[in-house]
């Protein structure tokens, strides 16, 4: 008996092999924004926030030196220029323990008792006096107050010059961390085992859960006192010397900015940002176009919130500018976009479910 | 066709029922032992602090540790019995009866399997399954009544019947969700990956399945396309298990399926003659047992219906979706807060897995009727912890079917009130407008909205200045913010802004 020929065989299989060279595999795409925020995003930031860094301790060098109004102005628009970097960049905070603790530390939040006390006593201020201080009294808050809150005086200065180097010690830390052979770029750029990031579900889920964190503290944190908003039902109310140096207004639209760069793979209308993206927008794109789009707007719309408020902040605070609640409102978008669109349409990618579902 | 029409009229071979309660007794011990195997008894039924039982059941609790494994042996033990056919109804009466139970002391732990197979083991109490296949049963092999064929049948057909209707859902016939979700999420699988990568993939899925559904249960009915039909079946739920992690799911439907072939085909399959003459040999089904069978199964036809009683979208609000056949038809993810305002402006704020395991809490985040349960929990246990006017207030966010998160429950209604009110499940949103860039609404987490008081901080000040300076101790400070609030403002703040953490459910 002769077989029948298999005519329909080669139909069926041919969708198969017809589409074999199409779209990326999740598992592809994944390494795909991985490499692309790592080289054109992350790591530029890194060098970026090294170099800027670096140029803040010259500047309080020079300030340190020869004091003037314009040592002094050359300070402090580093200071600003340093500070931009950073929390646009903050979201590299990840990965290995060492570059969490070294961040955490530099942006201690200011202890103004320690940082009084210090500028109180009489002994010399050099690095090792700089180095036993704790970063309340020298991370990026007490180096604020000490260049911003008027002109600073001949011990002010000294420590601003010492903490500006103990910055950029911190910082270079990190941007060691990141840059080293087979350190977290290296990492980030091409996880597997045996590396920070043990596959690329791990490395995107790391920056998602940084991307989460970031946003709540700037919503918890920043933004929460300036409406009287709650965070676990308890009010929060600004600190009595809130914001002498000016910066809060900024440090938000810096990080927003930062949380939108990561989502969009580059700043809006670049090559980068364009389509679905090269960042955490592809990611979504591929599942629900909507969701992306509603991420993005809601990014958009967050920057554009935080620049619309007055620079004045406790001013505006306490005439219920709506600026502010429209701000607060803004992030708190973003976190429940972040938190639920972004993580509930890449959960599906990363784990289908708990139990057996139908 | 000719033989099965004259069995439906009278007696039919007893040996597609015997073989349907073969693989349905083995798959029920294959499942408990799977579920006591891969650990899931403790985090499913022990672990959790509390449970979302029934209306109607509160009583029925998972019960002891010892009692809770002995079920799930039980279960093992009741199923290789009955699919031996040692006294079938009795063992399918205990399957019935212990496998109902795992599932009803939680509806977090529903799933539409598992109401299938509680419907089936019940079934199966009454039909006298054993008449073939059962080198155990004490009764002698021969013909059953067709209509115990044509209740088990007729169970089976609705079961395909209902999950094609619920596919009728713009989600499904116009976006091609969730298969499009959950193909994607399985696109580095080797030959199928690319094909899942494709969106006309999903729609032809989509589509298909719907066709295949709404249509199977005839075709392997009608003998001339039985076999390419039942081919479907196998393969089609095959590649359910490929795709889907849904246990036991797909080979219950092909056993299922199987009752649909001819009455004799056992005795085909294992190459013995069909019993021709069993299948007209028995007695003329007593108009009761004819009666019963088609009550039966109009009541199960109606059930899945009552869902259209509710206005909106089913898979949003989810009023009667459960018992409801309604298969694989979403992909829908929540995030969920509480706040408990009490007398006195106390106040806090709950996150659902200070109670909830992983798995109720995010049961729980989509479904309104278990997020109202858990509101009215939170009530009875703040006012056993002496908090008086106890109102529970949920902030709840859901993504469905891919689109962008949405607000599922009124911020502002009451969740733990004796009568829910009017809109509290809030409309499904329609998401286009996130592409323009429209606002969808406003989050809120932090529920300033519900507590205007304490929502403004000019306003804290305002009372903070006309109130008289209380006793400190109850502070921000010892809310335990990990915020220093300023010291002659968090004196004095008024009891609305302080929560009270003695209080720890």
């Amino acid at each position: 008996m002769t077989p029948r020929p298999r005519w329909w065989l080669p139909l069926l299989l041919a969708p198969l092999f017809a589409c074999g060279g199409g779209s990326a595999s999740g598992e592809e795409l994944r390494r795909e924004v991985l490499r692309s925020l790592t080289d054109e995003l992350l790591l530029p930031s890194v060098e970026a926030l090294g170099r800027d860094a670096h140029a803040l301790a010259e500047a309080c060098d020079a300030l340190a030196a020869a004091p003037g109004s314009a040592t002094l102005a050359d300070a402090r628009e580093r200071f600003r220029g340093l500070r931009a970097t950073w929390r646009r960049g903050e979201v590299c905070v990840l990965g290995p323990l060492e570059a969490t603790l070294v961040a955490l530390r530099v942006d201690t939040p200011l202890d103004r008792g320690a940082l009084e006390a210090c500028l109180a006593d009489a002994t010399p201020i050099d690095a090792n006096y700089a180095a036993g201080l704790g970063y309340g009294a020298k991370g990026f808050e007490a180096l604020a107050a000490l260049l911003f809150e008027g002109e600073p005086d001949a011990r002010e200065r000294a420590l601003a010059q010492h903490a500006a180097a103990e910055l950029g010690v911190g910082i270079d830390g990190i941007v060691a961390a990141w840059t080293r052979a087979g350190g977290l770029a290296d990492d980030l750029r091409d996880p597997g085992p045996g590396r920070a990031f043990a596959d690329a579900d791990a490395g995107v889920d790391a920056l998602v859960r940084r991307a989460v964190v970031l946003v709540q503290d700037a919503r918890d944190r920043e933004l929460a006192p300036l409406v009287g908003g709650t965070s676990k039902g308890v009010v929060q109310v600004l600190p009595a010397d809130f914001d002498r140096a000016r910066q809060h207004r900024l440090d938000l639209i810096e990080r927003f900015r930062g949380l939108r760069l990561l989502y969009a793979g580059g700043e809006p209308g670049s090559e980068a940002a364009e389509g679905a993206g090269r960042g955490l927008s592809a990611l979504i794109a591929r599942v629900s176009a909507r969701s992306d789009a509603a991420v993005r707007a809601a990014l958009s719309r967050a920057v554009e919130a935080m620049e619309r408020m007055p620079a004045e902040l406790e001013a505006a605070s306490r005439d219920d500018a709506p600026e502010l609640r429209a701000a607060y409102d803004a992030s708190t978008h973003v976190k429940t976009h972040l938190g639920v669109t972004v993580v509930s349409t890449l959960g599906t990618t990363l784990g289908f479910a708990l139990a057996d579902g139908d | 066709m000719a033989t099965e029409g004259r069995a439906a009229q009278g007696g039919v071979d007893a040996a597609s029922l015997g073989a349907f309660r073969v693989l349905f007794g083995l798959l029920v011990a294959f499942s408990a032992l799977r579920t006591l195997a891969l650990g899931r008894v403790a985090p499913q039924y022990l672990e959790p602090e509390l449970a979302f039982p029934y209306p109607g059941l509160e009583w029925l609790t998972t019960g002891p540790a010892w009692w809770t494994y002995a079920r799930f042996v039980l279960l093992v033990v009741l199923g290789s019995l009955l699919a031996l056919g040692w006294r079938a109804r009795w063992t399918a009466g205990g399957v019935f009866v212990l496998f109902t139970w795992n599932h009803l002391v939680d509806r977090a732990l529903y799933l539409n399997h598992y109401h299938l197979v509680s419907v089936l083991a019940l079934l199966l109490t009454v039909v006298p399954a054993d008449r073939a296949l059962a080198p155990w049963a004490r009764r002698a092999a021969g013909p059953v009544g067709a209509p115990w064929l044509v209740l088990l049948r007729g169970q089976v057909a609705l079961v395909y019947l209902s999950a094609g209707l619920a596919k009728l859902h713009p989600d499904w016939l116009f976006e091609a969700q969730p298969l499009r979700t959950w193909f994607l999420a399985r696109d580095h699988l080797p030959l199928l990956g690319p094909l899942l990568r494709l969106e006309a993939t999903a729609y032809a899925a989509s589509w298909g399945a719907l066709a295949f559904d709404l249509t199977v249960p005839f075709l392997v009915l009608w003998r001339p396309t039985r076999r390419a039909a039942f081919g479907a079946v196998i393969g089609f739920h095959l590649l359910t298990v490929i795709l889907f992690p849904i246990g036991i799911f797909p080979a219950l439907m092909v056993a299922c399926a199987t009752l649909l072939l001819s009455p004799s085909w056992p005795r085909r399959w294992l190459g013995r003659r069909p019993n021709a003459g069993a299948e007209r040999a028995g007695q003329q089904p007593s108009w009761r047992l004819r009666t019963g069978v088609t009550v039966w199964l109009v009541a199960q036809a109606l059930w899945p219906l009552r869902a259209q009683l509710s206005a909106g979208d089913l898979l949003w609000h989810e009023r009667g979706f459960r018992f409801g056949w309604r298969v694989m038809v979403m992909e829908k993810r929540g995030q969920a807060a509480f706040l408990v305002r009490g007398a006195g402006e106390r106040v806090r704020e709950v996150a659902p897995h200070e109670l909830l395991t992983p798995i109720q809490a995010r049961m729980m985040a989509t479904q309104p009727d278990l997020i109202r349960s858990f509101a009215r929990t939170l009530r009875a246990r703040y006012e056993a912890a002496g908090w008086e006017d106890v109102r529970v207030f949920g902030d709840v966010w859901v993504t469905l079917n891919g689109a962008p998160a949405a607000p599922l429950i009124d911020p502002a209604a009451d969740l733990a009130a004796d009568e829910p009110p009017d809109g509290w499940i809030l409309p499904r949103r329609s998401s286009l407008g996130a592409e323009r860039g429209e606002d969808l609404g406003q989050p809120r987490h932090d529920f300033g909205a519900l507590t205007p008081e304490v929502g403004r901080l000019a306003r804290v000040r305002a009372q903070v200045e006309q109130l008289p300076a209380r006793p400190s101790g109850r502070g921000l400070d010892a809310a335990g913010s990990g915020e220093a609030a300023r010291p002659e403002v968090r004196d004095q703040l008024p009891g609305a802004v302080a929560d009270d953490a003695r209080v720890r459910l």
